[in-house]
């Protein structure tokens, strides 16, 4: 017989089940498609574990002041050009983060907005936003699903970010294609009005961006969260 | 000043020009990279050492130790995170042997050994992790998408295409391919250790 497909035993990898007989029996006798698919399960258990690993801090200031004063470099972090300057492959490894707080746009908030009597104020949802790699260590906020007495609004609250070289903007994700501009965000908290029309179990994610002024695309994804 | 911000726009497939101009030893080189690797620089110095001082400490002697000895970098042996992170377990061996002569930090490590609740991970799988994280980082955002879908929220093959909108045999090509690259880079770069 020959030998497994590659496609087939990266799915058995991955947990998912043999779709016959004759592929387990294969499995059985071929040595080399056996040890295939034992390296492919290795590299799926360190891929797992790399969950726990995605929101990693930077080590505190006094690190690098003592590096740079070790090798007489500047000291200056420069934490606003850092907002303006590509840094792909430094996102790339860390915004992992936000890869995977994308998935399952399946629906795990259970919110029910139009249902729920509310007398004072009322959270939905919430979320922590982990700060990614193009924001500085000292970044963070959280973001919460909240129903007043006559909206729903998306209150949010970020501290230690820098001063924008153009402006931040909040947005709703599906995870995968489709991102809905909320509002430009000032200092400490706002709130802003979700519309009706929008499913949040549909754009879980609160993302906020660093932008070029006029900049109509999405910008530089600076804090992610998932509402839950 | 302009040259360390231009060399961090590139990403190429073989040596990206971070670690170029690391070698180089140009300005703003060292500052970049450093950026891109303490945290994970800061996470295998933990695996091994308790004290959040002490891993940091560690932190900062391997930023410096690599750029001092930064032409003796071989991109051919291994990627400059690799490097990083040998540099930074030896490190860390070395701060736990001076600390074993003391009694009380011995018994901290048996503890920080010992099987707690979720046991923490030890350094070398802690260096896997971090290699394959990156190389996660580095797939093509669809690729990795796919994959993590797979990894992190279990879904099969089939409710990834159903989640994503992507045909069947798209997914299982995202799979296989980007599989296939995490796996070469972790036989490369655990080929260094």
């Amino acid at each position: 017989m020959a030998h497994a497909d590659p496609e087939l035993l990266t799915l058995l990898a991955l947990g998912e089940p043999a779709p016959d007989e004759s592929t387990e029996d294969h499995l059985r006798t071929c040595t080399e498609c056996r040890s295939e698919l034992a390296a492919l399960r290795e590299v799926t258990a360190i891929g797992r574990e790399t969950r726990a690993e995605r929101d990693l801090p930077m080590p505190s200031e006094r690190v690098w002041a003592g590096i740079a004063a070790e090798t007489g470099q500047s000291a200056e972090p420069a934490p606003v050009i850092a907002l303006a300057r590509p840094r792909r492959r430094w996102r790339a490894f860390l915004a992992v983060a936000a890869a995977a707080a994308i998935v399952g746009a399946a629906g795990s908030i259970a919110v029910d907005r139009i249902t729920t009597p509310v007398t004072t104020e009322q959270v939905l949802a919430k979320t922590d936003l982990a700060r990614l790699t193009a924001a500085p260590g000292s970044a963070r906020g959280t973001a919460s699903v909240v129903r007043t007495a006559d909206r729903t609004v998306l209150r949010i609250s970020v501290d230690g970010m820098p001063a924008p070289d153009g402006l931040y903007q909040v947005w709703l994700f599906d995870g995968t294609a489709t991102m809905i501009p909320l509002g430009v965000l000032t200092n400490g908290q706002t709130d802003m009005p979700i519309p009706d029309a929008i499913d949040l179990r549909t754009y879980p994610v609160v993302d906020v961006s660093a932008q070029r002024l006029g900049q109509q695309e999405h910008g530089t994804s600076m804090l992610q969260g998932k509402l839950s | 000043m302009p040259a360390g911000v231009t060399v961090l726009t590139g990403a190429s497939n073989t040596v990206d020009e971070t670690t170029k101009s690391f070698v180089a030893g140009e300005q703003g080189a060292l500052r970049a990279v450093y950026e891109r690797y303490a945290p994970a620089v800061l996470r295998v110095a933990s695996a091994s050492l308790p004290s959040r001082a002490d891993a940091e400490d560690v932190v900062q002697t391997t930023f410096v130790t690599a750029w001092r000895s930064r032409e003796s970098f071989d991109p051919a042996k291994g990627s400059l995170l690799v490097w990083l992170l040998t540099i930074a377990r030896r490190r860390s061996i070395d701060v736990l042997r001076s600390r074993t002569r003391d009694e009380n930090v011995v018994k901290a490590l048996h503890h920080a050994d010992g099987g707690a609740a979720d046991e923490p991970a030890r350094p070398d799988q802690v260096v896997d992790r971090m290699v394959v994280l990156e190389a996660i980082g580095e797939l093509p955002p669809q690729q990795r998408q796919v994959l993590l879908l797979a990894f992190y929220d279990d879904l099969t093959h089939e409710q990834i295409a159903t989640n994503t909108g992507l045909p069947l045999g798209t997914v299982k090509s995202h799979l296989r391919r980007g599989m296939a690259r995490l796996r070469q880079r972790w036989e490369v770069d655990g080929g260094t250790r």
